[in-house]
């Protein structure tokens, strides 16, 4: 995941979205400014600044800044902390904002009220969006914005985010402010800077008073669902089902669009022969990039059918209901359960995750969120797995017609969290802050049906990242390995396969003795080195490898035939156990070197990783012989 | 007068106080901003199978779920 920038517009009017966590800023703020970041149901989402502009009718241009949701203006975690940053004036670069414009959740007014109030006393111009008002109305929540504007002496407007043009009245507000800059002003209620939470708690109930709307509606559809989702039996076992689910249908629906691409290169691979004489290029182009780069993108399926539900879940609200129910689990390891929504993140993704680690409250459980969150299979494992599994596991139905193969990429999900907690344990019981009970406090938002665009959308950017992986780190490594496996040319003499000879078959030889106890073969220790740099790489390695090694008599081209008949079934269940833990992803270091600030938690993550992996390819292949 | 913690569960009370010591100021404060404030209604609607595990609490109109150790902190009428 790349690093969003935060350009510096000297020029323009400041907008700023200010709102409680989970309120719809970034969905508003897309919609103002033809941005497409990422948003989901859940709070913590967004945990940097973002900017955008907004162009309006007759050209003239605002800036709109979206900004982390916070409860209120005492920052208690680092994601709220840009936020109050950039109201008082005191961000990096950044100037304070001309205007806050404040989201406020209308089917949840009195919270939003109460930050209104304080960023009123902040003596900011302010705006305030009444946020899904269409979905407060439908459930009965009857908000009337001119006496709400008159109440607290602001603008207020009804905003539909997710709906186009459900932001053109906050965008006529704008463009109000932008014509005419006398109609600017603050409307602070007094001069007062320390906290006055009982102050503002009243004059909000007064508010809801004056407006009818001081009893409370509840959602009673999410309760309706929570009954049967957060039942304290049923709940649990339908979690377990969703996840199985999942993993079954990877394996199961991708079968089909993973032999279209398989057959695709094979074709072209075919053509290019045809084509081109024997040649240093026939080489790069059918050994090197067909076998290495094809070998990656057969995974794009699988990758996006878990993806697809991951997106569906997000936009649900069930992720923070599965963070409650396994709550239990993350205490007794001791952490919140605010520590589940940065580990889910790094299902897809390490990185994001641990960026998302700011969302937490105490240091402590952030650093642990942040070593552990490498351990959680990443996206970027998939394929390795999927090869492995596919070369190794039999593909047929077990108990019930459930498939083995889906079965063991299950269990691997569960290694990987098992080993995360026992890591997460062992940190609670050597350090003394780790014993004390932790704080929850988190929030289960509205269920909403997933939006069928915004999923379609999310999965083309997944798409999108994985194929710029392919065409940019992965075909850079791969062209690179191809040339150090095919330099120095073996002497004319010479009776093994011409990569042995090569500058990579000398590394791989020299790797292949540290890694000998755990199965490894010279061929593996290839293709680990360049697979430091990315997990993919690993397997376009393989293939390159392969490709290269064949002496003539080889019958199998694929990849996936060719390791089930040249490994053993220990190393292949080694280099699985492996990749659970190993810490092959130079990225994912060097953002827990800028999060932690310093180079000793990203080195004594990598240790860590190291040991465990080591160990467990070691545990593993020494068993499996005695198994099959 | 007893806390969140041993309130029944579906039946609405209201927020009397929030009980503050030296160990948990902060616990409290942000207790206060996510909206447990006095004379608003709270309901539990769901515990964990026997007592373990956090509580489902609806405050106003937000719902959270908070561990014993926060529902021990909030005192309810």
């Amino acid at each position: 995941m790349k690093e969003s920038i935060v350009h510096v517009h000297p020029i323009g009017l400041l907008f700023a979205l200010v709102g409680n966590p989970n309120c719809g800023k970034t969905a508003l703020f897309n919609r103002l400014t033809g941005s497409r970041q990422k948003v989901a149901n859940y709070a913590g989402v967004t945990v940097e600044r973002k900017e955008g502009q907004l162009r309006t009718s007759t050209g003239k241009r605002a800036r709109i800044l979206d900004l982390p949701g916070t409860n209120s203006l005492y920052p208690s975690s680092p994601d709220e902390r840009v936020t109050c940053d950039v109201l008082n004036g005191q961000a990096i670069g950044e100037k304070k904002p001309d205007v806050v414009v404040c989201v406020v959740d209308a089917t949840n007014l009195r919270r939003g009220l109460r930050l209104v109030l304080g960023v009123q006393r902040l003596g900011l111009p302010c705006l305030v969006a009444l946020n899904m008002s269409d979905e407060a109305r439908a459930r009965g929540i009857d908000i009337d914005a001119s006496a709400l504007s008159k109440a607290l002496g602001v603008v207020v407007v009804p905003t539909v985010a997710i709906k186009s043009a459900g932001d053109a009245a906050l965008r006529t507000a704008i463009e109000t402010m932008l014509e005419d800059r006398t109609k600017i002003v603050p409307t602070s209620c007094d001069n007062r800077t320390e906290p006055a939470i009982t102050e503002d708690h009243q004059r909000v109930q007064d508010i809801l008073a004056s407006l009818g709307l001081d009893h409370v509606i509840p959602d009673s559809k999410s309760e309706r669902l929570d009954r049967v989702l957060l039942h304290p039996v049923g709940g649990p076992i339908i979690l377990l089902v969703v996840l199985f689910l999942i993993f079954q249908a990877m394996f199961g629906w991708a079968q089909a669009p993973m032999s279209w691409i398989e057959t695709g290169f094979e074709w072209l691979a075919e053509l290019i022969s045809d084509a081109l004489p024997d040649h240093w290029l026939r080489s790069l182009l059918i050994e090197g990039i067909i076998a290495g780069v094809g070998g990656v993108v057969v995974f794009l399926p699988q990758i996006l059918i878990l993806f697809f539900f991951i997106l569906v879940l997000e936009e649900s609200g069930y992720l923070p209901r599965a963070a409650y129910l396994l709550d239990r689990m993350m205490g007794s390891v001791g952490l919140s359960g605010r520590s589940f929504i940065p580990l889910l993140s790094s299902f897809a993704c390490a990185i994001p995750g641990i960026i998302a680690a700011r969302t937490i409250p105490n240091a402590r459980d952030r650093l642990v969120t942040i070593m552990i969150a490498p351990l959680m299979t990443c996206s970027a494992r998939l394929p390795v797995y999927t090869l492995l599994i596919s070369a190794f596991i039999p593909r047929h139905s077990t108990w019930g017609g459930l498939e083995l193969q889906g079965l063991v990429m299950f269990g691997l999900y569960m290694a990987a969290i098992f080993g995360a907690m026992a890591v997460a344990w062992l940190l609670k019981s050597l350090t003394r802050s780790g014993r004390q009970i932790r704080p929850l406090m988190m929030a289960l938002p509205t269920y909403r049906l997933p939006n069928p665009l915004s999923v379609t959308i999310g999965l083309w950017h997944r798409a999108n990242i994985f194929m710029k992986r392919v065409g940019g780190i992965i075909l850079a490594m791969t062209v690179g390995l191809w040339f150090l496996a095919s330099y120095p040319v073996p002497p004319l003499n010479a009776l093994a396969a011409p990569i042995e000879y090569s500058y990579a078959g000398m590394l791989g030889k020299w790797l292949a003795v540290i890694l000998e106890p755990i199965g490894f073969n010279w061929q593996i220790a290839i293709a680990l080195v360049p697979g430091m740099a990315a997990r993919e790489v690993a397997v376009s390695a393989l293939g390159t490898v392969y490709a290269l090694s064949a002496t003539g008599d080889d019958t199998e081209t694929a990849l996936i035939p060719l390791l089930a008949q040249q490994w053993s079934v220990a190393t292949g269940m080694a280099m699985l156990a492996w990749y659970v833990f190993a810490p092959q992803c130079l990225a994912t270091l060097a953002t827990i070197k800028r999060e932690t600030g310093g180079w000793l938690m990203p080195l004594v993550g990598a240790g860590y990783m190291f040991v465990l992996a080591y160990g467990a390819a070691w545990l593993v292949y020494r068993l499996t012989p005695l198994l099959f | 007068m007893q806390t969140l913690f041993t309130a029944k569960t579906n039946t609405p009370f209201k927020v009397h106080h929030l009980a503050f010591d030296g160990t948990n100021t902060e616990r409290a404060n942000h207790l206060q901003q996510i909206g447990f404030l006095p004379g608003e209604e709270v309901v539990v609607y769901r515990r964990a199978l026997f007592g373990l595990g956090p509580l489902v609490v609806r405050i106003g109109a937000s719902t959270f779920a908070l561990r014993h150790s926060e529902a021990t902190c909030i005192f309810v009428a």
